[in-house]
C-alpha cells in the first residue's frame, strides 16, 4: 500500500495549525461518570474551569439526576462558569441544585452562591429572586444563607403587604447578620406610608448609629435621612446627610441633584451651580434630568446673572434635543434611543437595564471562549444565553416603558418651564437687578492665600474625587 | 538531478517524520488529561453506617464493662439502661446498613442482627424492671420496651408495656406518648374507637406537647368515619393547641437562654408540623362544609408562615377545582399565583387558573390576572433544565391562554353603545382587560396574533376611555398589517383616537399631547395615501391641520385648515376650519391676516356655512378694530412709527367706520408725538373725506387747542371756528372762545363780529357767554351809543355782565329808565354776577343817584333841603357800595367818580338860595351848616380822588382812570376809559417749528416760553410775545419774564398792563423794571408818582418822600 506522505504531513500541519479552534484540541472525556467526576473535580482544584465545566456537564449527562453525584457535579459546572465570569449560567445552575432540593447538603451552598451573585448588579430578578428565594419553601439553611433568605422572604411579604409573615420572618434573621439593619431599614421605609415622619426618624437616627451596618445601607439611611429633610424644608440637616455620602456621588448623579436644589434654596447658589457643573461629567451623559437645566437657570437669576441665566435654559434643547425632537416626531418611545437611556438611568429602570447589559457582556464573553467548552455544554450555554439575552430585552421593554414615559413627560415639561424661565428673565431684565430673595449665602467667593483648603481652577476634565467639590465663582450682580 | 531530487525527497522524509512527531507529540499533551486518574470519591453512606457500627459497638463494650464493675452500684439501672439504648442504635444502623445495600428498594427488610440485638435490648429493659422495679427510669424502660416491641412486630407486648406505664406512671410526662403511640396502633388498624380513646386521654390531661397532634388524630379519625363537622372542629382544636405550644416552648425557650427541654428529648419524634398539617388536611372537610368567602382569611389567620398558608391554599385549590366550584378555583388560585415560587406546581396552578376563569367567565380583576399567569411563566421558565423547546411549547401554550381569556373578556364585555358612554363599572372592565391586552403583548413581542390584539386593545382601551393609549395602539397595529384593507381600518381608528384624546381639554400629560399630534399626523398622512371615502379624507385631514393649530404652529395650521375648509366647503369640518383659521390669525395678532380670511371667507365662493357667516363678519370687525387699536397704540409710542402704518390702513379702508377711526386716531398719534404738520394733515383729511365725523368737533377744538399751545393765533382762530359750524351744541362757547382770542389780539371788530355771530346763532340760553364777551369788548372800544346800538337787540339777557355794561352804555347816552333797568337786572341776579358786573351796577346806580343830585332843583324849603342832604348821602353811599365790590376797575372809576358828585354837591350846597321867609339868623345857621357840608364834601372828594391813585400803589393797579386820580383828575364820563389794545396784524403763525413742538408737549415749560417770546419781541410780533409771556407768569415765571410782559403790554397799547407788570418785577427786585416803571410814569406826566413808588420801594414812607 502506497502512501502519499506528502498528502499526509500537508494534513498533520493543517491539523496541528487548526488545533486550537478545533474539538481535536479538547481532551478526550471518559465514559466512566466516575472517571469524569474525578477529572471535572481536579480540573477544578486546578483551576482548569472550562476543562471542569466540561467534564461536570458530560458527567450530568452521563448519568440522571437520582445520581447522588449529581448535584455535585451541577456544583462544579456552576462554579466554574462563574469563575470564568459566567453567572447568569451560574445563577440558574445554583438555583437547580437549590430548587431541586435533590442533595439537601449542597442546597445551602446553592443558596449561598446566590447570594454572592444577587450582590452584584444585573442578576435576573424575576427567576431568582421573585421565582424562588423570596418565596420558596427553604429550609435547612445555615444561618447566613438562612438570613439571606429570611430577608428576601420578608420583604416580598412586605411587598404584598403581609405584615405579620414580614415581621416573621424578619424575626428570624439572626441579631449578628447584616440582613437584620437591612430588614429594618425594609420595615422603616414600609412605616413611610403612614407619613409619621418623627417616629421614622427617630428610628432611621437609631440604624444610622448601628455598628457593622453595610456601606450601601448606611448610605441609603442617609440618603433617605436627608431627603425627608429637604422634603420638610430643613436644607442645612438636609446637606448634613448628603455631604456624609457625596463620595458615592460618582456613581449617583441624582445625589447631586438633590444637593444642588437643597444648596439652591439654602442661598447658596454658586455652590448649587458648582454641583451642576459637575453633572456635565461624561459618565452622566446619558442621564437625562431636565430640571438640572432649569435649576441653573434659576440660581444664575438669582446672581442677577440673567444672560447666563438664559443660556442655561436653552441648554436643555442643546443637550437633549435628540430626545425631544423624537417626542415632538411622534417616534415610538421604544425606538428613541435617547430615552431609552435616560430610562436606563432611572431607579426603576436600572434593574432590567443592569440585567440586559450583563447578559450582552457575558454572552460576549462566552462567545469568546464558547469552544472550549466543546460542542454539548457549548450548545446548552448557546440555549442558556440566548433565551436569557432574549428574556433581558424582552423584560427591559416590558419594564422600562414606564420610565421612558416619565422621562418624556419631564423633559416636555421641563421644555416648557424653559418658555416660562427665558419669560421671567425677561422680565427680570426689566424690572433690574433687584434682589427678590433672601439673601445668598456667600456673596461673592474669594480664594484665600492661605487656609486649610486648596482652590484649584477647573480645566473641564472631571475628575471622581473631586466632582462634588466644584463651586462656580460668579460674580453676584444684584444690587439691594 | 536526481541527487538533488532524492536530497530534496530526504528533506522532505524528514520533515514528515518531525510533523509526526511533533503532531504526537503535541495529541499527547493535550490528551494528556484523559489517563487514568485516583479517583477522588466521596466517602459511601455505607462506609459512614459501618463507622457508626463500629462506633457504638466499642460503646457497647465499654458500657458492658461499667456495668460488670459498677454491679450493685447506685447507678447501675442507668448503665443498664444506656447499654440497652446503644443496643438499640446498633440495631438501628444495621437496618439502614440493610436499607442502603437494598439501594432503598423497601422498608420490609428481614435482618438478624437487628432482631437480636433489640431482643438483647429488651432483655436488659426487663431486667432494669424486674430488679429495679421502684428506680425513676421505669417509665422510660417501659416506653422503650413498647417501642422495641413494636419494632419487631410484637404488637401485644408493644400494648402492654405502653398500657402499662399509662397505668403505673400517671405523671410520667411519657404517658402521653405511649397514650400517642397506642391511639397511633389502633388507628393504623382502622379501628378509630380505641385510638380516639386514647387520643382523648391526652387531650384531656393537661397541656402537653402531644396536644396539637392528638386533636389532629382525632381529626382524621372523624374524616375517616366521614365526620366532616366534626373532624373541622379538631382540626381548629390541632391548629390552637400546636400554636399555644409553640408560644409556650418559645418562651421558655427565651427564659432559658437555648437550653433544650428535657422532656423532649425522649419519647414520640415525630417529624410531623401539626400546624401546617392540620391546615393542609382540613382543606376538605372545609370545601365541604364551609363556604368560600372568608376561607382565605380563616387560612391566612392560622397560619404561621407563608409556607403553611400556601400549602393549606393549594389543597383547597385542588378541591374547588374538583368539586367544579370554579369561583372559589379561581380565586385560590390566584392567591397562589401572587404568593407562590415558580415551580412545576405552580404553573399547574396557572393552568387551573385559567380553567377555572374560563369556565366562570370570571374576568373583572383581567388585567392582574393576566399578570399573575404570565409572571408564573416568566419567572420558570428560564431554568436550564427546560429544554428550548419545552420553553417554546410553554410560551405557545400560555399565550393561547392569556389571549383566550383577553378575548373572552373582551366578548363579555360587549360592544361599546355607540351614542352613550359605558357604565363606570364597564369602563373600569375595559381598563382591566387593557392591562391584560399590554401584558400580552409585552409578554408575547413575537406573536403572530400581536396585530389583532393590538387592534382588541385599542378598542378596549377606547371603552376605558383612554383615547390616547388606544390611538396609539391602533396605529402600532397598523404598522405590523400587511393587508391595505385592515391596515386602513387601522389607521382611520387611530386617528379617531387620537383625535378624541387631543379633544380631552383637561389632561395635564404634555407627553400624551405631544404624541398624540404627532402620531396622528403620522398616520393620517400614510392613511391619506389610501384611496379612502371622501369622508374619511375630510376628517384624516382636518384632524391633521388641527394638530398644527394645537400645537401652536400656526402658519401651518392656517395653510392647512385654509385648504381643507376650500377642498370640502359647506361641511362641519369646512366650519371648523374657517373658525380654526381666523383664531390662528388672532393667535398671532396677524390682523392684517385676519381681515383678509374674514374678507375672503365673506366673499362669494366662500366655503362657509350661511351660518356661521355671521360670526365671521363679527371677527372681521372686531379684528378691523384690533388692527386700529393696535396700530394707534404703536402710533401712540415716543417717536410715533406706527404713525404711517395707521394712515396707510386708513387709506385702505376708505369711506369705512375704521377708515374714519384709523384717521382720527392717527390724528391723536400725531399730536401725542407733537407732529402738528401731521396733526394738521390728519384734521384736514377727515374732514374732506368724513364731513360728517362725529369727531370733527372735536378735532378741531384740539386742533385749536394744539395750535394755542403752539401761539399760532391765526390757526387756532380758524379752527375754532371751523369747530364751531360742526358744532352746534358748543357753538357760541367756541365762537366765544375764537372771539375772545381776537380780542386779546386787538382784533376788535373781528372779534366783535364772531362775539356777534356766537351771539346770534346761539340759544337764548346759551348766548350769555357771548354777549358777556361782547359788552366787555365794546366797553374798552366803542363809545356809549355803539355799545347801545350793538347790544340793545340783546337786552333781553339776564346776564350780568352784559346788563351792568349795557346799562351804563344806556346811562352815559341819556336813558336812564333803561339803564335802571339793567343795573335792577344786575342786582337781582347778584349772586350769579361777578365783582366787575355788581360795581358797575352800583356805579350805575350811583350814577343815577348822582344826576337826580345834579338836576335838583335849589331847595325852596328846609324839607328840600334835608332831601337834597339824604340824596347826596346816598349819591356817595352808592358809590363806596360799588367801590367795595372787589372790582380794582370799579373801585377806582367809583371813587373817581365819588369826586366828582362830591364836588358837584359841595357845589349844591354852597349856592343854596333860602326862601326869604327864612329869618336872618336862620338863613345865616344854615348858611354856616351848608358851608361845613360843603367843605365836608369837598374834602371827602379830595380823599376819594387820593383814594383812586392810592389804588396804583396798593394793588399797583394802572389803569387809565387810576393814573388820571394820580394826576389829580377826575372821571368826567360816566363810560369807563380803557387803554385801547392795538390791533394785531402780523401773523405769528411760522417758524420755531420745533420750539413750538416741544411746547406743544409741554405748554408751561417757561424756559421755552420766554425763548419764543424773545423771538416774537424782536420780531414785533408784541400780541404774540404779550400771550407768551403772560403764559409764561401764569406758569410761574419770575420778574424778568414780567418785566418782559410789561414790555409787552407797553408794546400794544396795554399801558395799566404794562405799569402792573413792571411794578410787580420791579417789587420782586428787578431794577430793570423799577427802572421801566420810573421811566413810563415819568413820561406820562406822573413823576411825582414816580418817586413816591420808587421811595417804597426802597422802603422809605411817603412822609419822608414829601
Amino acid at each position: 500500500m502506497r502512501f502519499n506522505t506528502r498528502f499526509i504531513a500537508g494534513c498533520l500541519l493543517v491539523a496541528c495549525a487548526g488545533w486550537p479552534l478545533s474539538g481535536c484540541g479538547l481532551s478526550a472525556l471518559s465514559d466512566d461518570p466516575d472517571t469524569l467526576y474525578a477529572s471535572a473535580l481536579r480540573a477544578s482544584l486546578d483551576q482548569e474551569h472550562t476543562e471542569s465545566a466540561r467534564a461536570a456537564f458530560h458527567y450530568m449527562k452521563s448519568t440522571n439526576p437520582d445520581n447522588v453525584r449529581y448535584d455535585r457535579a451541577e456544583k462544579l459546572l456552576a462554579q466554574n462558569v462563574e469563575a470564568l465570569g459566567l453567572d447568569y449560567a451560574a445563577s440558574l445552575f445554583y438555583l437547580d441544585i437549590a430548587e431541586s432540593r435533590r442533595d439537601v447538603r449542597l442546597v445551602g451552598d446553592a443558596v449561598g452562591a446566590l447570594e454572592r451573585l444577587l450582590r452584584r448588579d444585573g442578576y435576573d430578578q424575576m427567576t431568582l429572586r421573585d421565582g424562588f428565594l423570596a418565596r420558596a419553601e427553604i429550609t435547612g439553611l445555615a444561618p447566613n444563607e438562612r438570613a439571606f433568605v429570611a430577608y428576601h422572604q420578608g420583604l416580598d411579604s412586605l411587598r404584598n403587604n403581609l405584615m405579620d409573615w414580614a415581621t416573621e420572618r424578619f424575626s428570624q434573621i439572626p441579631k449578628t447578620s447584616p440582613y437584620r439593619h437591612r430588614a429594618e431599614y425594609a420595615l422603616i421605609i414600609h412605616s413611610l406610608a403612614t407619613y409619621e415622619l418623627d417616629e421614622v426618624l427617630e428610628r432611621l437616627e437609631v440604624l444610622s448609629q448601628a455598628e457593622d451596618l453595610p456601606d450601601d445601607l448606611s448610605n441609603e439611611i442617609h440618603r433617605t435621612l436627608g431627603r425627608i429633610g429637604f422634603e420638610q424644608k430643613r436644607f442645612d440637616d438636609a446637606l448634613r446627610e448628603y455631604e456624609l455620602i457625596r463620595h458615592t456621588a460618582t456613581d449617583d448623579p441624582s445625589l447631586l441633584l438633590e444637593m444642588a436644589w437643597s444648596n439652591y434654596y439654602l442661598g447658596n447658589y454658586q455652590r448649587a451651580l458648582g454641583l451642576l457643573v459637575a453633572l456635565d461629567a461624561p459618565a452622566y451623559s446619558g442621564l437625562i434630568a431636565p430640571e438640572r437645566y432649569l435649576l441653573e437657570a434659576l440660581s444664575l437669576e438669582q446672581l442677577c446673572q440673567f444672560e447666563p441665566a438664559r443660556i442655561a435654559a436653552t441648554r436643555l434643547r442643546a443637550r437633549h434635543g435628540h430626545a425631544l425632537d423624537d417626542l415632538h416626531a411622534g417616534t415610538p418611545l421604544r425606538e428613541s434611543s435617547a430615552i431609552r437611556a435616560a430610562a436606563r438611568h432611572r431607579e426603576s429602570g436600572r434593574a432590567p437595564a443592569d440585567f440586559r447589559r450583563h447578559m450582552r457582556h457575558e454572552a460576549a464573553k462566552f462567545a469568546e471562549i464558547r469552544e472550549q467548552f466543546g460542542p454539548q455544554l457549548a450548545q446548552h450555554l448557546d440555549q442558556i444565553y440566548a433565551h436569557g439575552l432574549q428574556e433581558a430585552e424582552r423584560r427591559e421593554d416590558a419594564q422600562l416603558f414606564g420610565q421612558m414615559r416619565e422621562v418624556s413627560e419631564e423633559l416636555l415639561t421641563a421644555e416648557e418651564g424653559v418658555r416660562l424661565v427665558l419669560h421671567e428673565l425677561a422680565v427680570s431684565v426689566l424690572r433690574g437687578r433687584e434682589r427678590d430673595q433672601a439673601d445668598p449665602l456667600y456673596r461673592n467667593i474669594e480664594v484665600p492665600v492661605g487656609g486649610d483648603s486648596v482652590f484649584y481652577k477647573f480645566d473641564g476634565e472631571f475628575w471622581t474625587d473631586e466632582v462634588d467639590n466644584l463651586i462656580v465663582p460668579l460674580e453676584d450682580r444684584c444690587v439691594e | 538531478m536526481r541527487r538533488i531530487g532524492r536530497g530534496i525527497w530526504k528533506l522532505r522524509a524528514h520533515a514528515v517524520r518531525a510533523t509526526l512527531v511533533f503532531a504526537l507529540l503535541v495529541g499527547g499533551a493535550a490528551c494528556a488529561t484523559t489517563g487514568e486518574l485516583d479517583e477522588p470519591r466521596d466517602p459511601p453512606r455505607v462506609e459512614k453506617l459501618r463507622l457508626q457500627i463500629t462506633k457504638v459497638r466499642n460503646a457497647i463494650d465499654t458500657t458492658r464493662r461499667a456495668v460488670a464493675r459498677g454491679r450493685g452500684a447506685d447507678y447501675s439501672p442507668e448503665l443498664y439502661v444506656r447499654l440497652a439504648e446503644l443496643l438499640s442504635e446498633e440495631a438501628r444502623y444495621h437496618y439502614q446498613l440493610a436499607y442502603e445495600r437494598e439501594q432503598g428498594a423497601s422498608h420490609s427488610l428481614t435482618v438478624p442482627q437487628v432482631r437480636l440485638l433489640k431482643e438483647d435490648a429488651i432483655e436488659i429493659y426487663e431486667r432494669v424492671l424486674r430488679d429495679f422495679p421502684d428506680n425513676p427510669l421505669a417509665p422510660r424502660v417501659l416506653f422503650n420496651i413498647g417501642q422495641e416491641q413494636r419494632e419487631l412486630g410484637n404488637f401485644e407486648e408493644m400494648q402492654a408495656a405502653m398500657r402499662r406505664l399509662v397505668e403505673q406512671y400517671p405523671q410520667s410526662s411519657l404517658r402521653h406518648d405511649a397514650l400517642l403511640v397506642l391511639g397511633d396502633y389502633h388507628f393504623d388498624k382502622q379501628d378509630f374507637g380505641p385510638a380516639d380513646e386514647y387520643y382523648a386521654q391526652i387531650v384531656k390531661s393537661d397541656p402537653n406537647r402531644h396536644d396539637g397532634i392528638a386533636h389532629y388524630k382525632r381529626a382524621w379519625v372523624r374524616m375517616n368515619r366521614g365526620e366532616c363537622k366534626g373532624a373541622l372542629v379538631e382540626f381548629e382544636r390541632a391548629l390552637d393547641s400546636a400554636k399555644a405550644w409553640d408560644e409556650k416552648v418559645a418562651a421558655r425557650a427565651a427564659t432559658q437562654q437555648g437550653q433544650h427541654p428535657s422532656s423532649e428529648v425522649v419519647g414520640t419524634q415525630q417529624d410531623i408540623d401539626v400546624r401546617r398539617e392540620s391546615l393542609v388536611d382540613m382543606a376538605y372537610c372545609y370545601s365541604r362544609e364551609k363556604p368560600f368567602e372568608g376561607a382565605l382569611t380563616f387560612f391566612r389567620d392560622h397560619s404561621y408562615n407563608r409556607a403553611s398558608y400556601l400549602a393549606g391554599v393549594s389543597r383547597l385549590a385542588a378541591r374547588y377545582r374538583m368539586m367544579g366550584k370554579y369561583a372559589a378555583a379561581a380565586d385560590t388560585s390566584r392567591e397562589l399565583l401572587i404568593l407562590g415560587a415558580a415551580n412545576d406546581l405552580h404553573l399547574d396552578d396557572a393552568r387551573s387558573f385559567y380553567s377555572a376563569l374560563k369556565q366562570q367567565k370570571s374576568y373583572a380583576q383581567i388585567g392582574s390576572d393576566t399578570r399573575l399567569i404570565a409572571d408564573m411563566v416568566f419567572r420558570y421558565y428560564s431554568r436550564p433544565t427546560i429544554a428550548a423547546e419545552e420553553r417554546a411549547r410553554l410560551l405557545s401554550e400560555f399565550e393561547v391562554y392569556t389571549r383566550d381569556l383577553l378575548t373572552s373578556a373582551q366578548e363579555a364585555l360587549g360592544k361599546s353603545p355607540s351614542d352613550q358612554p359605558r357604565p363606570k363599572a364597564q369602563v373600569a372592565q375595559a381598563a382591566s382587560i387593557a392591562a391584560g391586552y399590554g401584558v400580552y403583548l409585552d409578554a408575547f413581542p413575537q406573536s403572530e396574533h400581536r396585530p389583532e390584539m393590538l387592534l382588541n386593545m385599542a378598542e378596549v382601551l377606547s371603552d376605558a376611555q383612554q383615547p390616547f393609549e388606544a390611538g396609539r395602539r391602533a396605529s402600532e397595529a397598523a404598522g405590523l398589517l400587511k393587508e391595505p384593507a385592515s391596515k386602513q381600518a387601522a389607521l382611520f381608528d387611530a386617528v379617531v383616537y387620537l383625535q378624541t384624546s387631543l379633544q380631552a381639554t383637561r389632561d395635564p400629560s404634555k407627553y400624551r399631547r405631544v404624541t398624540a399630534r404627532a402620531t396622528l399626523r403620522q398616520v393620517g398622512s400614510e392613511l391619506l395615501g389610501y384611496t379612502i371615502a371622501p369622508e374619511k379624507a375630510r376628517q384624516v385631514k382636518f384632524a391633521i391641520a388641527q394638530t398644527f393649530y394645537d400645537e401652536g404652529q400656526y402658519n401651518q395650521a392656517i395653510d392647512r385648515l385654509t385648504a381643507v375648509a376650500y377642498e370640502f366647503p359647506q361641511t362641519p369640518e369646512a366650519d371648523a376650519a374657517v373658525q380654526l383659521t381666523l383664531d390662528s390669525y388672532n393667535t398671532l395678532n396677524d390682523f392684517d391676516g385676519l381681515m383678509y380670511a374674514s374678507r375672503r371667507f365673506l366673499s362669494e365662493g366662500s366655503p362657509v356655512s350661511a351660518g356661521l357667516k355671521g360670526e365671521v363678519q363679527g371677527i372681521l370687525a372686531a379684528s378691523e378694530q384690533r388692527k386700529l387699536d393696535e396700530l394707534s397704540l404703536q402710533a401712540a409710542g415716543e417717536d410715533g412709527s406706527g404713525l404711517e402704518q395707521l394712515i396707510h390702513f386708513a387709506e385702505q379702508n376708505p369711506g369705512s367706520e375704521v377708515g374714519e377711526r384709523a384717521l382720527i386716531n392717527a390724528f391723536v398719534a400725531a399730536r401725542a408725538v407733537g407732529d402738528t404738520a401731521k396733526v394738521y394733515e390728519m384734521a384736514n383729511q377727515l374732514a374732506e373725506k368724513y364731513p360728517q365725523s362725529e369727531q370733527l368737533p372735536g378735532i378741531y377744538n384740539s386742533l385749536a387747542q394744539t395750535a394755542n399751545t403752539r401761539f399760532e393765533f391765526d390757526q387756532a382762530i380758524d379752527y375754532l371756528k371751523r369747530a364751531a359750524q360742526v358744532n352746534e351744541g358748543q357753538r357760541t362757547l367756541i365762537l366765544a372762545a375764537a372771539a375772545e382770542l381776537e380780542s386779546e389780539l386787538g382784533r376788535t371788530a373781528s372779534a366783535q363780529g364772531t362775539y356777534e355771530t356766537a351771539a346770534r346763532q346761539s340759544k337764548e340760553d346759551a348766548r350769555d357767554i357771548a354777549l358777556s364777551g361782547l359788552a366787555i369788548l365794546l366797553e374798552r372800544y366803542k363809545s356809549a351809543p355803539e355799545m347801545v346800538s350793538a347790544l340793545k337787540a340783546y337786552k333781553s339777557s339776564t346776564e350780568p355782565e352784559f346788563q351792568a355794561r349795557l346799562g351804563l352804555a344806556y346811562l352815559a347816552s341819556g336813558d336812564a329808565e333803561a339803564a335802571e333797568a339793567a343795573f335792577s337786572t344786575v342786582l337781582i341776579n347778584e349772586a350769579s354776577a361777578s365783582p366787575g358786573a355788581l360795581g358797575r351796577a352800583h356805579y350805575g346806580m350811583a350814577e343815577l343817584m348822582r344826576l337826580t343830585v345834579e338836576t335838583y332843583p335849589a331847595p325852596s324849603d328846609l324839607e328840600m333841603l334835608q332831601e337834597l342832604i339824604a340824596l347826596i348821602d346816598l349819591t356817595q353811599q352808592s358809590y363806596l357800595q360799588a367801590a367795595r365790590q372787589g372790582s380794582p376797575t370799579m373801585t377806582a372809576v367809583s371813587l373817581s367818580r365819588l369826586a366828582v358828585a362830591s364836588e358837584m354837591a359841595a357845589k349844591k350846597f354852597l349856592n343854596i338860595r333860602l326862601p326869604d321867609s327864612v329869618s336872618a339868623s336862620d338863613k345865616k345857621a344854615i348858611g354856616d351848616a351848608m358851608k361845613v357840608r360843603s367843605d365836608g364834601l369837598m374834602d371827602a372828594a379830595k380823599q376819594a380822588l387820593d383814594a383812586c391813585a392810592e389804588q396804583a400803589f396798593s394793588s399797583y393797579n394802572f389803569s387809565r382812570v387810576v393814573r388820571n386820580c394820580m394826576k389829580g383828575e377826575k372821571l368826567k364820563t360816566i363810560m369807563i376809559p380803557m387803554d385801547p389794545i392795538k390791533e394785531d396784524r402780523s401773523n405769528p403763525d411760522g417758524g420755531f417749528e420745533k420750539l413750538r413742538g416741544e411746547l406743544a408737549k409741554n405748554p408751561e415749560d417757561v424756559e421755552r416760553l420766554e425763548t419764543l417770546g424773545k423771538h416774537f419781541f424782536d420780531k414785533q410780533h408784541y400780541h404774540a410775545a404779550r400771550l407768551v409771556y403772560k403764559k409764561a407768569v401764569d406758569a410761574g415765571a419770575g420778574a424778568v419774564l414780567l418785566n418782559e410782559l410789561g414790555r409787552a403790554n407797553e408794546a400794544v397799547g396795554d399801558l395799566g398792563g404794562a405799569l402792573n407788570a413792571y411794578a410787580l418785577a420791579a417789587d420782586a427786585g428787578f431794577k430793570p423794571a423799577r427802572d421801566n416803571l420810573a421811566k413810563v410814569l415819568n413820561s406820562y406826566g406822573l413823576g411825582e408818582a414816580a418817586r413816591k413808588f420808587e421811595a417804597r420801594l426802597d422802603g422809605s414812607g411817603e412822609a419822608e418822600v414829601k
